[in-house]
């Protein structure tokens, strides 16, 4: 357990010297979120009714990003070959690298969407659901996102590669976690659709590091 | 079952059945005739090399 | 068994005695099928001629997930036992794969015209056969995108089967998302029961797409075999 809170350490202080790419994650959120309202009109019941989609679909191309890199670091200096040979379980890597880059990706799009509900004129009354679908929603992309990071390292054209393979994996996130807010207006009650979410997030985090690891062992074999 | 009623008749909906089956008889031939291609190819650049070799020791 | 047929060599004898045999039969079902389907075959009462491309439609849709199916068997034998063949045989299948459903998302969306009076319709089916190609094209671009084709050949067949557990997820989702938007009334596609003489030319067809399938794949594993060879007597000649 202790090499696993170094390791931890280790990302945590390689994602701070890192941190610009945090920034630019946020402000390609913002950016593209502040561009529908150009594209389909500022009319108010419009945004509020395409608002929640629009900021899910933000925040899933936001997170593809900074995804490529979730390995590509240590693959290219070589500790990626010494994390294999480590005696820690590669699964348990995989794990602390997800944690790593939801802190720095998924977590700082969660504390910025509030900002884009106001601008998308989201109704208040579906704010608490919508965060509480980013909060179970957004560790799944960094989990599906390992293993998609783990298979193209090397690859010709890897970070457009990725999004080819991992953004069609991720469609059922984006059902669950937009009919929440849709199930909370229809007043329906969004238990059922967090629920779901729910169930994702466990069965990507009991399946996505064994796949991952297992990418990762092909990659510097 | 009506045998006379046969695809001459099918004008209204002719436009949509006749391109299904133009489709998917181009895409499967093709694909057909894309496998055999590289086959041939292939195998002729087998023969090329296989040629050059000596034949001892490489039968697998 | 497994490993019998491992060898190239003798893999490829079989290979070349059974084709001629799948060539004919499949020949013989598309021209049965072909002969059901188009002209004695009955008129449905509701949707007219359009029901004939059912006929093209639900076998290419059959094939499009069996592909997907056999591909995800073969990875999974590939990756477990390191069996070379297996790995072939998932490379050969997708590109077929990705053609039956090219084909099933076409003619559904030219069934799709007269029948709902639009080419596309978010239909829960339509958009879970959609997804099923980005994941065709997914596995032959990962596949293709390394110099090394061994590392491709394994970083995909871990695709395959991350796919493959998510393929049921995706469709319940897409099912669950599509009948809280869109009444489903409208979009049912099994509205009328389907009449018997239909079931002739639909499993006559089925019969010759899956024919195609086992000659064209043993085909293309040929194929994949030989560039395999090519590919070491080039290696031996460059270190000579």
């Amino acid at each position: 357990m202790n090499a696993v809170s170094v390791l931890f350490r280790r990302e945590m202080r390689l994602a701070m010297r890192q941190s610009a790419d945090s920034v630019m994650v946020i402000a390609f959120f913002v950016i593209a979120v502040v561009l529908f309202p150009f594209g389909v009109g500022p009319e108010p019941n419009m945004l509020a009714r395409i608002g929640p989609g629009v900021i899910w679909v933000a925040a899933l191309l936001a997170a593809m990003l900074s995804m490529d890199r979730m390995f590509m670091g240590d693959y290219e200096d070589g500790s990626l070959e010494l994390l294999v040979l480590s005696p820690v379980a590669l699964e348990f890597v995989v794990l602390v690298k997800v944690l790593a880059h939801w802190l720095t990706t998924g977590l700082p799009l969660i504390v910025t969407a509030p900002l884009l509900f106001v601008m998308m004129n989201v109704p208040t009354e579906i704010w608490p659901v919508l965060l509480m679908t980013l909060l179970l929603g957004t560790p799944v992309l960094s989990l599906l996102g390992s293993v998609g990071a783990a298979l193209v390292l090397g690859a010709r054209r890897g970070g457009v590669l990725l999004s080819l393979l991992v953004l069609p994996l991720l469609i059922p996130v984006l059902i669950f976690a937009v009919g929440s807010g849709d199930a909370v207006l229809y007043g329906t009650g969004a238990k059922a659709n967090l629920m779901l979410l729910g169930g994702v997030l466990l069965g990507s985090l009991a399946l996505t590091p064994w796949a991952a690891a297992q990418a990762l062992r092909e990659a510097v074999a | 079952m009506n045998n006379t009623e046969t695809i001459l008749s099918m004008t209204k909906h002719a436009g949509y059945v006749w391109p299904s089956y133009g489709i998917a008889a181009l895409v499967l031939v093709g694909l057909v005739v894309l496998s055999l291609r590289a086959l041939k190819r292939t195998r002729a650049e087998l023969e090329r090399i296989e040629a050059q070799m000596p034949r001892d020791k490489d039968e697998a | 068994m497994l490993h019998y047929f491992a060898n190239p060599t003798r893999f490829q004898r079989l290979s070349r005695r059974i084709e001629p045999w799948l060539l004919v039969a499949m020949i013989l079902c598309f021209a049965f099928g072909l002969y059901f389907a188009l002209f004695s075959s009955p008129v449905d009462y509701q949707q007219g001629h359009t029901v004939r491309i059912m006929y093209i439609h639900v076998p290419a849709a059959w094939m499009a997930l069996f592909c997907y199916t056999a591909m995800a068997v073969a990875a999974a034998v590939a990756m477990i036992w390191k069996h070379a063949l297996a790995d072939v045989a998932a490379k050969a299948t997708a590109p077929i794969g990705a053609v039956f459903t090219f084909l099933a998302l076409v003619t559904g969306s030219l069934w799709g015209k007269p029948m709902w009076g639009t080419w596309w319709v978010w239909d829960a089916r339509l958009t879970s056969v959609l997804v099923l190609f980005f994941l065709y094209l997914g596995y032959m671009a990962l596949r293709d995108a390394f110099d090394e084709p061994g590392r491709g050949a394994r970083a995909s067949a871990i695709l395959v089967l991350v796919g493959f557990v998510n393929v049921p997820i995706i469709k319940f989702s897409v099912d669950w998302w599509n009948t809280l938007h869109q009444p489903s009334s409208v979009l049912r596609m099994d509205g009328p029961t389907i009449h018997p003489d239909m079931l002739t030319p639909l499993f006559l067809m089925a019969a010759a797409f899956q024919l195609y399938y086992f000659w064209l794949v043993l085909v293309r594993i040929r194929r994949e075999l030989m560039a395999n060879r090519t590919r070491a007597l080039r290696h031996r000649q460059a270190a000579a």
